[in-house]
């Protein structure tokens, strides 16, 4: 299944705008098939912060472990904010 | 016969000269930062074209108004008189309606269309964190001051909340000074969300700071940090003047 971030707006940015996103998605996770890969796009998006971002992504990626993938991106806020939740990843590994 | 700044176009064709969806000019009415016309209870919502002509050219942006001064007065004053509308943001939603609008102005500006993303990103959390910190606990005024020139190149954010000291010793119990504080929130991954949920929102503001397009100053209680480009260092100093809040200037 492919997640098309666009489809819940184009700017990414509160922690609570990331929650309800996450929340209102959860019907839709519980068809995807145990076996199928999960994918984020985000094609279209101008704007994502880590505080989105740590709401919708990080329990996603924890949901799908094994089978979740993220697309490409050239937006600078999508690189900023992936490199920082990979950061947070890490540094939660080694505490 | 209406001339033509004060004729009517329906919503949908509002939403398409300012590049926005129907949604966005919804909630726009409803925190106040552009009005629709009904021309009865019943009717539909309409836009007067002066309108749009003239929220195209002024935007949000200040208008002739050292924001700098007048938030850092806010932030500072013990007894501070309240904030114009404009630079106003009493709850998070206010804030989120208009840092959308400065990305949209910012999108139009062929300068800027590179860095746009970092700059909306960086205000997002920096604003955000306001809002997330101080949630039912503001000591005085709630909200934020939040404004922006876009000619000068200049994001200004203040809050009269409790400062990142305090918020942060919640997770962090052994910080001793505000100086301390700000490098701690800057700098290092916190783990554990209990008892707040603490994100990474100032260490994605530093390394974006560092992508070299941008300089903020941060200050905080007595603290204040500079970051400029991709300076690896964190240059904190500590100020005479202090607040409970906090108070940042983003230039780009």
């Amino acid at each position: 299944m492919k997640i098309a971030l666009h489809k819940f707006g184009t700017t990414l940015v509160s922690r609570p705008a990331g929650k309800e996103a996450f929340l209102a998605f959860q019907p839709v996770l519980r068809e995807v098939p145990e076996s199928e890969t999960v994918e984020i796009d985000f094609e279209g998006v101008a704007v994502l912060t880590p505080s989105w971002a740590d709401e919708f992504i990080t329990p996603l990626a924890e949901q799908y472990r094994g089978r979740f993938v993220l697309g490409p991106s050239s937006n600078p806020s999508v690189l900023a904010t992936l490199q920082t939740l990979e950061k947070a990843k890490v540094a939660q590994k080694s505490m | 016969m209406h001339d033509q700044g004060q004729s009517l176009v329906p919503i949908g064709e509002a939403a398409k000269r300012l590049g926005v969806s129907i949604d966005t000019l919804r909630n726009w009415e409803e925190k106040g930062i552009l009005a629709s016309f009904r021309p009865s209870a019943q009717s539909k919502r309409y836009y007067r074209t002066e309108d749009l002509r003239q929220f195209l050219e002024k935007g949000g942006q200040a208008q002739a108004v050292d924001m700098e001064s007048m938030a850092e007065k806010w932030a500072f004053a013990a007894n501070p008189s309240p904030l114009p509308s404009q630079f106003y943001c009493e709850t998070s939603d206010v804030f989120q309606a208009r840092l959308q609008r400065m990305e949209l102005e910012m999108q139009r500006v062929e300068a800027l269309k590179d860095i746009f993303s970092l700059a909306v990103a960086i205000t997002g959390e920096i604003g955000n964190n306001s809002y997330n910190h101080n949630i039912g606990n503001w000591p005085d005024a709630l909200g934020t001051f939040f404004g922006y020139d876009l000619k000068k190149r200049k994001v200004v954010l203040a809050d009269r909340g409790q400062g990142v000291l305090k918020t942060l010793k919640r997770v962090v119990p052994e910080l001793n000074d505000d100086a301390e504080a700000l490098k701690v929130a800057f700098t290092q991954y916190i783990s554990g969300r209990a008892p707040e949920n603490r994100g990474n929102g100032l260490k994605f503001v530093r390394d974006s700071v560092g992508s070299g397009a941008f300089l903020l100053q941060f200050q905080s209680g007595s603290a204040l940090l500079k970051l400029e480009g991709a300076s690896e260092a964190l240059n904190i100093v500590k100020t005479e003047k202090t607040f409970h809040g906090s108070f940042a200037v983003l230039s780009f």
